[in-house]
C-alpha cells in the first residue's frame, strides 16, 4: 500500500536538492517539461531521499563539539554547536567546523506516531 | 507499417487498435499511438468512443473507455451534456456486465465513471448510491429518479456477483483517484466533501461482502472489499474526518477475521500491517485487544513456529512483519513490565531473532526484527533518561528481553563456514555485512542503558571463545566489543575489563598465523586493536606486543590493510611512548620492503606511522638520523625511477625484475615486459605517495599546545639539507612527470602538509623555495597548483614568516594572472578560473595593499575577468567571483593612496558590476546561485553612495534579461533593496524578484 505520509521538504536545500531544482528550472526554460511535472519530481525527491537515507545509507560518523544553543519547537529539535570535529567511519578523515547547525525532525509526521 | 494513414472508418480504427496490442516494434507502437491519440483528442472522439464500446472485442472496448477518459480530462462540457455522458457510461457498464465483456473493460469503465466524478461531482454527488440503484434496475436512470425511501443495503443485497464486483471496483478507484487530488486546492474542496458524503454507502457495500454466505464468490467479494478498504483507509489517513474514520473502523474486525482464511490471508495481513505501521491510531482499543488475542491463538503459534523453523515464504515473512508492526504500534505497552500480555508478546518478538538460517541470505526476518529492537531500546532510553539508571531490573522484562536480544543477535552475526559464505551472491554478502552493522548500532544503543556490563559481557565471550578455540564466536564477540569502542568512557574506567582481553593469550594466538586462527577472525581482532587505540595509549606495556603482531601481518595480503591501518592509528595516537621502538620499526619496514607482497596502501600507512613516531622524538640528532634512515628507503625507489627513466623511449623491463614488485601491487602486476617509462612513472607515484604519508605523519598532533612551539629555534643546517633533498626530489618529479594528474595532486598534498605547521620540519620548506617551486613548469592540473598557491598565501598570513608575504604575492600574483590570461575564454577551464579568482580574493582579503600596488594592467585584467565570470554560466567560478567582489567592495585600508586606488577602481567598475548582478538577479542566474549573488549586492548597497544610481541604470537598461517585470516592479525592487541596507531579508527580496523575472512557471517550489 502506498502510504499517505507527507515527506519533509528540507532536503531540497541540500546540494543534491538545489542541483535538481536548477536542472528542473533549465528543463522548464527549454520547454521540455511543465512546472506541474517539476513539482511532482520534487515531491518524489522528498520521498526518495528520505527513504534512501533511512534504508540505504550505511555510512556513519561521530562528532564532538560544544553545544551552544538548543531548542525544541513544533516537533523540531535545533542544535547549534561550536568547534565541532567529525570523525568518519573506519578511522577515516577528521573534519573540523567552527559552527554546525543540526535540525532534527521526527521521522513520522505528527499524529502518526504510536 | 511505414506510414500510417489516419483511419476514416470504424473498422479501420478497430484494426489499428488490434495492431497496437500486438507484439510490434516500439517505433511502430509509438506511431500507432500517435495516430490514435490524435483521433481521441479530435472533435469526433465522443462518437468514436461510442462506436468502439459497441464492438465485440475487449481490447477495442477498453480503448473506447480510455477514449472517454481522455475526452473527460480534456473537454469542457455543459452540465446537461455531462449528464448525458454519465447516462451513457452507466449504460455501457451495465451492457458490458451482461454481454460477457472481460474485467479489463468493466474496470476501465469504472475508471471512466470516477474520472467523471472528479470533473463533474456537482452533478453526481451521491454517485455510489445512484450507481448501485442503476445496477439494481439493470438500466441507467436519471439521478433524480432514485428511490429515496429504500435503504442502500437493499440495492446491494439484490446485486448479483458481477455487479457487486463492478460496484466494488468503482468504489476502490473512487478513493484511489480522488486521493491523488490535492485536498488543499480550493478548486477541489467540494469534490472531497462530496466524496465523504458517499462514505456510508461505500461502507455498506464493503460490509455486505463480509455478511454473505460462504463460497468461492463470497471469498472473492471479501478480497475485493479488503482491497477497497485499503484504498479508503489511505484516503482517510490523508485527511482524517471523524464520520469517515468511524465508518471504516467498523470494517476492521471482519478484516482481522480474514487472517485465518487462507484465501484472504495475504490481503488482510497486508492491510493490517500497513495500517499498524502508518496509522496505528486508526485501531480502537477493542481492536488492539482482538489482535492480542489473535497472537495468543493456536493459529498464530503455528505461524510463528513455522517462521522460526526457517520458513522464508512470503506468507511466513508477512506474519513476522505483522507482529513487528503490532509491537511498534504498542511500544508503550511493551515497555511496561507489569503488562503481562504485552511482555509475552515481546518475548515472541525477541524470539524472532532466533529464526533458522543466516541473516539476509536465509533468515529474512532478522533485519526487520533488529530494527524493531533498536527502536524499542531508543524508546527505553528516552523513558529512562529522567530516571536514575542505577539498579535497573535487568533480570525482569522488558530489560531482560533486551539482554536476550543481545545474546541472540551476536550469535546470529557469526560468519558461516567459508563454503557456505562463498555460495552466497554479492547482495547476500553485502546484506549480511549490513546486518552486522545494524547489530553494532543496536549494541551502542543498549550500552546507553547498560554501560560497562555490556563491555564485560563481550570480554568474557572472547575469553571463552579463546579457551575453546571457537573462532567464529571469537570473531563475532571481537566485532561486538569493537563496536562499543566509541561508547566507552575516555578516562580509562573500563581498562580493567579490557586488560583481560589484551593481556590474554590473544596476541600470541594471532601471531601463530592462519593455520591456527582463520583469516576472518584475525582481521576482526586486528581491527579491534585499532578501535581501542586510546586504551593502548594508556597501556604502553601492551603496545610492543600489539605492534609486533600487526607488523607481522602486514606482509600477508589478506591482513595487510587492516593491520597497516591499525599500525597507523596506534603509532599516530600513541607516538610518545613508542619513540624507543622506532629503530625496530624501521627494521621491520626495511624487511617488509624486501618481500614481494607489500601492498602500496599498506606501505603508505606504515611509513606514515613511523614518521609520526619520529615526529615526537625530542632528541634532535636522533630524530634527524631516524628520518634520514626513512628517507633513504624511499630514495631507493626514487633512484630506480630515475634510472629507468634515463633508459629512454622504448626500453623494456622484464616482469620478473624486482623493481616490478615495487611499481605494481600483486593484483596489477604485468605478466609480460613493460615499458621502462611506465615502470618509472609507477615508482614515482609510489615514492611520492609514501613521501606524502610521511609528510602527514610529521604534522604535529592537533591537540599540541601551541605554547610548546619555540619561536627562537636555532637554524638547523641538517634540516636545511633534508629539505633541499626532498625539494630536489619534488623538482625532478615535477619536471619529469607533471603531465600525470596523480603526480601533481600528490606533490601539492606534500607541500600543503608543511603549510599548516608552525615549527620547522623536513616538509616546512622556506617560503621562497615554495614560491619558486609553484611558479615552475607544470604540464597538467595547473588548477590544483593555483589552489595550492592560495593555501600557501593563507598559511603565510597566519604563520611566522609575515615578512615573506609581500615577495610571495608579488611573484605568485602575476604568475596566476598570466595563467588566466592564456585562457581563450574565462570559462574554458572552469577549475582554473575558479581557483585563480579565489587566489586573487585571498590576496585581496589578506594583503590588499600589496595587490593594489601590482601592475595596473594585471589588476584591470583580473577585475574584468571577475566580471566575465559573474556574467558566465559556470556555477563554481561564478560563486568565486561573487565572493571576490564581496571582498573587494568591503576593502578598507589605512593607506590613503591605496584607498584612493580602490575607490577609483570601484567607481569605474561599479556600473559594470551592478549590471552583472542585476542581470543575474533578473533571471539569468540559477536559483541556487541567488544567495551567493546577494552578498555582493548587499555590500554594494551599504558601501557605495552611487550604488542606487548604478543599479537603477542596470535595471532600466535595454539588455535587462526579462520582459516579465514592469518598470514599476523594478523601481519597487530597488526601493526595497536600498531600504533594507544590506540586511538579511535582502536575500528574500532578491529571490522574489528573480521569480517575477522568470515567470510563474518557476513558482513550483517553495
Amino acid at each position: 500500500m502506498a502510504t499517505a505520509q507527507n515527506f519533509y521538504e528540507l532536503y531540497r536545500r541540500s546540494s543534491v536538492g538545489t542541483a535538481l531544482t536548477d536542472t528542473l528550472d533549465d528543463l522548464i526554460t527549454d520547454h521540455r517539461i511543465d512546472p506541474q511535472l517539476a513539482m511532482k519530481i520534487l515531491a518524489n525527491f522528498d520521498r526518495a531521499i528520505a527513504e534512501v537515507l533511512q534504508d540505504k545509507v550505511r555510512s556513519r560518523l561521530t562528532f564532538k563539539g560544544s553545544l551552544h544553543t538548543y531548542r525544541f519547537c513544533d516537533e523540531v529539535w535545533t542544535f547549534q554547536l561550536k568547534n565541532v570535529t567529525f570523525k568518519m567511519e573506519n578511522g577515516g578523515q577528521v573534519v573540523s567546523a567552527d559552527k554546525v547547525k543540526i535540525v532534527s525532525c521526527t521521522a513520522k509526521p505528527t499524529g502518526n506516531a504510536a | 507499417m511505414e506510414n500510417i494513414q489516419i483511419p476514416t472508418t470504424l473498422p479501420e480504427v478497430e484494426n489499428l487498435i488490434h495492431e497496437l496490442y500486438k507484439p510490434n516494434s516500439a517505433e511502430t507502437i509509438s506511431r500507432i499511438q500517435d495516430v490514435l491519440q490524435r483521433l481521441q483528442k479530435s472533435d469526433e472522439g465522443w462518437q468514436l468512443a461510442q462506436g468502439l464500446l459497441a464492438c465485440s472485442s475487449d481490447s477495442v472496448k477498453f480503448f473506447g473507455a480510455l477514449t472517454i477518459i481522455v475526452k473527460l480530462n480534456t473537454a469542457s462540457l455543459s452540465d446537461n451534456d455531462a449528464l448525458s455522458v454519465l447516462q451513457n457510461l452507466i449504460t455501457w457498464l451495465i451492457n458490458s456486465l451482461g454481454d460477457g465483456s472481460g474485467p479489463i473493460v468493466v474496470r476501465k469503465l469504472c475508471s471512466a465513471l470516477v474520472t467523471y466524478f472528479i470533473h463533474y461531482s456537482h452533478t453526481w454527488d451521491r454517485c455510489v448510491r445512484h450507481l448501485l440503484y442503476c445496477l439494481n434496475l439493470n438500466t441507467s436512470v436519471p439521478i433524480d429518479d432514485i428511490d429515496e425511501s429504500t435503504p442502500t443495503e437493499s440495492f446491494i443485497q439484490a446485486l448479483d456477483t458481477p455487479k457487486y464486483f463492478a460496484a466494488s471496483w468503482f468504489c476502490t478507484a473512487l478513493a484511489e483517484d480522488t486521493e491523488k487530488i490535492d485536498t488543499k486546492s480550493t478548486k477541489y474542496i467540494s469534490l472531497h466533501e462530496r466524496l465523504l458524503s458517499n462514505a456510508q454507502d461505500v461502507t455498506a457495500l464493503m460490509s455486505h461482502s463480509f455478511k454473505i454466505a460462504n463460497g468461492t464468490s463470497s471469498t472473492e467479494a471479501q478480497k475485493e472489499s479488503i482491497v477497497c478498504l485499503q484504498a479508503w483507509v489511505l484516503y482517510a489517513q490523508r485527511s482524517p474526518k471523524q464520520p469517515l474514520v468511524e465508518n471504516l473502523q467498523t470494517l476492521l474486525p471482519p478484516a482481522i477475521n480474514g487472517l485465518i482464511c487462507d484465501e484472504l490471508y495475504e490481503s488482510s495481513i497486508e492491510l493490517l500491517t500497513d495500517i499498524l505501521g502508518d496509522w496505528p491510531d486508526f485501531f480502537t482499543p477493542d481492536q488492539f485487544n482482538s489482535l492480542y488475542s489473535l497472537f495468543e491463538s493456536q493459529w498464530s503459534q503455528e505461524r510463528y513456529q513455522n517462521l522460526l523453523q526457517g520458513d522464508s515464504d512470503f506468507d511466513a515473512i508477512q506474519f513476522g512483519l505483522f507482529m513487528l508492526a503490532f509491537g511498534a504500534a504498542r511500544m508503550n505497552d511493551m515497555m511496561d513490565g507489569n503488562e503481562n500480555r504485552a511482555q509475552r508478546f515481546l518475548a515472541g518478538l525477541a524470539g524472532l531473532l532466533t529464526a533458522q538460517g543466516h541473516p539476509v541470505a536465509e533468515d529474512k526476518i532478522f533485519v526487520p526484527a533488529l530494527e524493531f529492537w533498536s527502536a524499542f531500546v531508543e524508546h527505553l532510553v528516552d523513558n529512562l533518561y529522567a530516571e536514575s539508571s542505577d539498579n535497573l531490573p535487568w533480570d525482569k522484562p522488558p530489560l531482560s528481553q533486551v539482554m536476550q536480544v543481545v545474546s541472540y543477535s551476536w550469535q546470529k552475526i557469526q560468519y558461516p563456514m567459508i563454503d557456505v559464505y562463498n555460495s552466497w551472491d554479492s547482495a547476500e554478502r553485502a546484506g549480511f555485512g549490513d546486518a552486522r552493522k545494524d547489530v553494532a548500532d543496536f549494541l551502542q544503543s543498549v550500552y546507553t542503558i547498560s554501560g560497562l556490563p555490556l563491555v564485560s559481557l563481550f570480554v568474557d565471550l572472547i575469553l571463552q571463545a579463546l579457551s575453546s578455540s571457537a573462532w567464529a564466536e571469537l570473531e563475532a564477540a571481537s566485532f561486538c566489543l569493537g563496536a562499543l569502542s566509541d561508547c566507552v568512557p575516555e578516562g580509562g574506567s573500563c581498562d580493567d575489563i579490557l586488560n583481560k582481553v589484551f593481556g590474554s593469550s590473544l596476541f600470541a594466538l594471532l601471531h601463530q598465523g592462519h593455520s591456527v586462527v582463520p583469516v576472518r577472525a584475525r582481521q576482526t581482532c586486528l581491527y579491534l586493536i585499532e578501535r581501542y587505540s586510546d586504551y593502548f595509549g594508556r597501556h604502553a606495556e601492551f603496545l610492543p606486543a600489539a605492534l609486533n603482531l600487526l607488523f607481522s601481518a602486514v606482509g600477508d595480503r589478506h591482513l595487510a590493510l587492516p593491520s597497516s591501518k591499525s599500525i597507523y592509528t596506534l603509532c599516530s595516537s600513541c607516538r610518545g611512548p613508542l619513540t624507543s621502538e622506532v629503530d625496530a620499526f624501521l627494521e621491520q619496514y626495511s624487511s617488509l620492503r624486501n618481500g614481494t607482497e607489500l601492498d602500496s596502501v599498506a606501505e603508505e600507512r606504515v611509513v606514515g606511522a613511523i614518521a609520526s613516531i619520529i615526529q615526537s622524538i625530542t632528541d634532535k640528532a636522533r630524530k634527524a638520523e631516524s628520518f634520514r634512515r626513512l628517507l633513504i628507503l624511499i630514495g631507493i625507489d626514487v633512484d630506480n625511477c630515475l634510472r629507468l627513466r634515463s633508459l629512454g623511449e622504448g626500453a623494456l623491463v622484464d616482469p620478473n625484475d624486482t623493481v616490478i614488485h615495487r611499481a605494481f601491487d600483486a593484483t596489477q602486476r604485468p605478466t609480460g615486459p613493460v615499458l621502462a617509462n611506465d615502470v618509472s612513472l609507477q615508482l614515482a607515484i609510489r615514492a611520492l605517495r609514501c613521501l606524502c604519508s610521511i609528510a602527514k605523519g610529521f604534522q604535529a598532533p592537533v591537540d599540541l599546545d601551541s605554547d610548546e612551539s619555540s619561536d627562537e629555534e636555532p637554524v638547523d643546517t641538517n634540516l636545511d639539507q633534508v629539505q633541499a633533498d626532498i625539494m630536489g626530489i619534488l623538482i625532478q618529479f615535477r619536471n619529469l612527470f607533471s603531465s600525470n594528474a596523480e603526480v601533481v595532486d600528490v606533490i601539492c598534498t606534500i607541500l600543503r602538509a608543511g603549510f599548516s605547521e608552525t615549527d620547522p620540519g623536513p616538509f616546512v620548506f622556506p617560503p621562497q623555495a615554495v614560491t619558486g617551486f609553484i611558479t615552475g613548469n607544470w604540464q597538467n592540473r595547473i588548477a590544483t597548483v593555483v589552489n595550492t598557491a592560495s593555501v600557501f598565501v593563507t598559511s603565510l598570513c597566519s604563520g611566522k614568516h609575515k615578512e615573506c608575504i609581500a615577495p610571495a604575492i608579488c611573484q605568485l600574483f602575476p604568475w596566476v594572472v598570466g595563467l588566466l590570461h592564456q585562457l581563450p575564454e574565462p570559462e574554458d577551464e572552469p577549475e582554473l578560473s575558479q581557483y585563480g579568482i579565489e587566489f586573487a580574493e585571498r590576496c585581496l582579503a589578506k594583503q590588499s595593499g600589496i595587490v593594489m600596488s601590482q601592475d595596473p594592467k594585471l589588476l584591470e585584467f583580473i577585475f574584468i575577468f571577475a566580471i566575465k565570470l559573474l556574467n558566465g554560466t559556470e556555477p563554481l567560478p561564478k560563486a568565486a567571483a561573487a565572493e571576490f567582489w564581496t571582498t573587494f567592495i568591503l576593502l578598507k585600508v589605512d593607506d590613503q593612496d591605496t584607498q584612493a586606488t580602490i575607490d577609483n577602481a570601484m567607481s569605474h567598475l561599479g556600473p559594470q558590476l551592478a549590471q552583472s548582478l542585476v542581470h543575474n538577479i533578473g533571471g539569468k542566474a540559477s536559483r541556487s546561485e541567488l544567495d551567493r549573488l546577494s552578498d555582493p549586492l548587499k555590500k554594494l548597497v551599504v558601501k557605495h553612495i552611487h550604488s542606487q544610481k548604478w543599479l537603477e541604470a542596470a535595471l532600466n537598461d535595454p539588455s535587462f534579461p526579462s520582459d516579465k517585470v514592469s518598470a514599476q516592479e523594478k523601481t519597487l525592487f530597488l526601493k526595497k533593496i536600498i531600504s533594507l541596507r544590506g540586511s538579511r531579508p535582502t536575500n528574500q527580496v532578491v529571490r522574489e524578484f528573480w521569480l517575477a523575472c522568470r515567470g510563474s512557471s518557476f513558482a513550483y517550489v517553495s
